[in-house]
């Protein structure tokens, strides 16, 4: 049975850092979050009233540690979804795939595939792992999330952010050649129509 | 490792050392600062699960029925 340092000690060493990569990644607060540590914080509020009996008192910091361990989980598994809904931007659009990535795109899609069979194998521990031990899937979820790192790493933010503008120029580019071919192949089937008249 | 302190992105991103904070009040300050705006208070996409038939709109949240559709589980 937990008591209430071991809850605050799990706050400032799993919570807080899930916590800051979250944040840190999608420079927001995430609703679920703040709703977990305030139900958290209504056991921990249960565990001083001077009314509740040493068995509330246990079962409350349990339930506490329960919504701190569910929330740092949560964080890791909010972020691996952003960072697949980045990545994904990246790998079903051809040109962004070809030009806005500093690495090669077999090398990209197999540490793509790598990143998702990591949460998978992090999702089967901890569906395995229910009512036992929830947080043995989160060295799991923080192993897909170092993947999920280098695959953002790759990407470069200049081209991605130029992208539009370069596709724009290549697009015109590729209009004018198909112009230029097509005004050729029209002068020489006409000068090849007026020999054989 | 459990219990070892260590962010995967936090800290390399933002070149600080995640053992000098204590809450997540002082990540937002940092990130802020960093930022230079207030973070804002959001909710994340695509796993709102709104209850009807209730007096005040109440909203949970499905991370594993999101995580679980990506995966293909």
């Amino acid at each position: 049975m937990p008591d209430i340092d071991d809850l605050f000690k799990f706050y400032r060493e799993e919570c807080v850092p899930a916590y800051s990569d979250l944040v840190g990644y999608i420079a927001d607060k995430p609703v679920q979050f703040l709703i977990e540590i305030e139900n958290a914080f209504a056991h921990v509020a249960q565990f001083h009233n001077p009314e509740t009996t040493p068995e509330e008192k246990a079962t409350n910091i349990s339930k506490a540690k329960d919504h701190l361990m569910r929330v740092t989980l949560d964080s890791y598994k909010m972020l691996w979804t952003e960072m697949e809904s980045d990545i994904s931007q990246i790998l079903e659009d051809d040109f962004k795939r070809k030009y806005c990535i500093n690495m090669s795109q077999g090398e990209f899609l197999v540490k793509y595939q790598n990143f998702k069979k990591a949460a998978q194998v992090a999702r089967n521990i901890e569906t395995q792992s229910i009512g036992i031990d929830p947080l043995k899937a989160l060295d799991g979820y923080k192993e897909a999330i170092e993947i999920g790192r280098e695959l953002i790493d790759a990407i470069d933010p200049e081209k991605l952010e130029n992208s539009k503008s370069d596709l724009r120029v290549i697009s015109l580019k590729r209009n004018a050649i198909e112009l230029i071919i097509s005004f050729v192949a029209g002068i020489f089937s006409s000068v090849v129509i007026i020999k054989l008249l | 490792m459990i219990g070892s302190k260590k962010t995967v992105i936090f800290e390399k991103k933002y070149g600080a050392d995640i053992k000098k904070f204590s809450t997540t009040e002082q990540v937002d300050e940092f990130i802020e600062v960093k930022l230079g705006r207030k973070l804002k208070v959001k909710v994340h996409e695509g796993n709102v699960v709104t209850r009807r038939g209730s007096i005040f709109p109440f909203k949970s949240y499905e991370i594993d029925k999101k995580l679980d559709k990506i995966l293909g589980r």
